[in-house]
């Protein structure tokens, strides 16, 4: 069966594409299945007729009548998070995670930025969340979580702003971890014409996760949060 | 202008003492330390007279005090100072409950004498730069602040709750909270936080994350910490993110600097390289006694800024938002 990844081109970094990983336009284009094909998100209404056990899709198209599917966070696809999470270690700690998004408010990036530091530091034990009024643009929120691995955490992100950019500061006893995507970057420049933090293949899919009853549970315990909590 | 200082139990009273030396016209006429060890050696350093009680110290000719004693100790210092007529700088916070604080206010204006906080963030040459484009509409509206304030552990007195009143939370939220009611002109209403001791086992807290909103609907989140470790580049930082309708602009203080590297220990040192705030809060505060007027930085204003680290406190306690 062939590996079919469902992704949004423009995030795909297309000078690391493998020989065996192939960008297709339809379904018809899936024959040998030796290969990762890659198809472009706007398909994903299509994910029901594509007949494979290894199917890839990004948690912001993934909804519970997918089946067998494996589901891919955005924040594990940076370069950097792999590197990040591997130089945690588990004393108390602060954690401050901040996105500027030039999109408006997704509920969906948040729980799986939610999803992926849960899946890291435990399950929420408490949770408090604060945004803006709906008429302003910028919107703004802010999450406080403390979680069961003695972290306390702020996760914040500003909408409708006219960049990307992710940073996220980590500081325990001892050691700190910093890093911001618009400045730990291998560009400086004045416009943002260069893309970056752009998924590779592998690491996307190596990060995916059937979603199992625990995570499904999470997404359960966060969605209600933000459902309950945010009305931008 | 004859200025004496009650105290150096703080780090800061260091630097203000270096500013009151380097301003024409100032003199530091005397010191009072219950330390008599550490009094005779401040008396030498700074070519002035020891005095080791208040009556005596607070006996001789001059126009204000500088109070830089343990938070517990600012209440009696000031009132003490305020009841014979000297005009006051008191360190931050000014005081450990709000009780305290409403008395030291109460007491200075019985006395007509000047009561200013040491917030020295205000006088930090980009903070003053950003308020001058915010108060133009550059920014447009303000949506949220985001704010910092991590420092090393001070270690001594400041990690004994009796003496400090509580933690970093305490000792690093009140400067950014002031900055931010400074540039709004508003109260906050709501502050939630989080808070707890992770960067040793001390008695008392060493990181507080708060969420906050003010009267007209910003939102703010403030980490304050005593994060920082001896070999971290610089000793901290003090930073403000304001999000505006308009625009968005961060300062952090702190990266004014020069990275010097060194092959040793500590391989990369941040050499400060911005204006001095202490020197410029002194010298303020000189102007001020000299001029006869109110100083821009009230009790009020510490007051307020002290509310707000309290009920961050009692949020983490509670488990819920507090109302202010």
């Amino acid at each position: 069966m062939p590996t079919v990844v469902i992704a949004d081109l423009n995030k795909i970094n297309h000078h690391l594409l493998a020989e065996d990983e192939k960008i297709i336009e339809s379904l018809d284009e899936i024959t040998d299945s030796s290969y990762i094909y890659i198809l472009d998100d706007s398909h994903f209404l299509d994910v029901g007729k594509i007949e494979t056990d290894c199917l890839h899709v990004p948690f912001n198209k993934w909804n519970d009548t997918c089946r067998n599917t494996k589901v891919y966070f955005d924040l594990e696809q940076y370069s950097f998070f792999e590197t990040f999470k591997n130089s945690l270690n588990t004393d108390p700690a602060v954690l401050r995670f901040y996105r500027k998004e030039e999109i408006a408010y997704s509920d969906k990036l948040i729980l799986e930025d939610l999803l992926v530091f849960s899946g890291i530091f435990g399950k929420p034990v408490k949770l408090n969340i604060s945004h803006t009024s709906s008429h302003l643009r910028p919107q703004h929120v802010i999450i406080t979580v403390r979680f069961t691995n003695k972290v306390i955490a702020h996760f914040e992100y500003t909408f409708l702003t006219n960049k990307t950019n992710v940073d996220v500061e980590w500081s325990s006893k001892g050691k700190i971890i910093e890093f911001n995507s618009e400045k730990e970057s291998a560009f400086e420049t004045s416009s943002q014409s260069f893309k970056k933090n752009l998924y590779t293949i592998p690491s996307l899919i190596s990060t995916s996760k059937i979603m199992e009853k625990e995570l499904l549970e999470l997404i359960s315990l966060y969605s209600l949060d933000l459902k309950e909590r945010i009305s931008l | 202008m004859k200025i004496g200082i009650m105290s150096f139990a703080h780090q800061h009273a260091y630097s203000y003492a270096n500013s009151l030396m380097n301003l024409e016209g100032v003199e530091l006429v005397g010191i009072f330390e219950e330390d008599l060890v550490l009094g005779k050696e401040l008396a030498e350093k700074y070519n002035t007279v020891h005095f080791s009680t208040q009556d005596t110290f607070l006996e001789i000719n001059m126009d204000a005090v500088i109070v830089c004693s343990e938070n517990i100790y600012h209440k009696e210092m000031v009132i003490n100072a305020a009841n014979a007529k000297k005009h006051i700088l008191c360190e931050k916070p000014i005081a450990t409950n709000k009780e305290d604080a409403l008395e030291m206010i109460r007491v200075c204006e019985e006395n007509e004498v000047i009561l200013q906080i040491a917030f020295p963030v205000r006088f930090c040459s980009p903070i003053v730069e950003l308020k001058r484009i915010l108060d133009q509409g550059m920014l447009g509206e303000v949506v949220a602040f985001r704010t910092t304030n991590r420092g090393t552990n001070p270690g001594g007195w400041f990690v004994q709750n009796e003496l400090s009143g509580g933690g970093a939370t305490l000792d690093h939220t009140v400067h950014m909270i002031d900055i931010m009611r400074w540039f709004l002109e508003k109260e906050i209403t709501d502050v939630y936080s989080e808070i707890d001791s992770c960067f040793g086992e001390l008695e008392s807290d060493d990181a507080g994350i708060l969420t906050m909103k003010f009267e007209n609907g910003v939102i703010a989140s403030h980490d304050a910490s005593w994060s920082r470790f001896e070999n971290y580049p610089t000793w901290g930082d003090v930073s403000i993110e304001v999000i505006g309708t308009k625009e968005t602009v961060k300062v952090s203080v702190t990266n004014e600097h020069l990275k010097v590297y060194m092959n040793k220990n500590k391989a990369l040192n941040y050499a400060f390289t911005g204006n001095d705030m202490d020197y410029e809060l002194v010298k303020y505060f000189i102007s001020c006694v000299q001029e006869g007027r109110e100083p821009s930085i009230t009790g009020k204003d510490g007051l307020k800024a002290l509310e707000v680290a309290l009920a961050a406190y009692e949020s983490n306690l509670i488990g819920e938002k507090v109302k202010l």
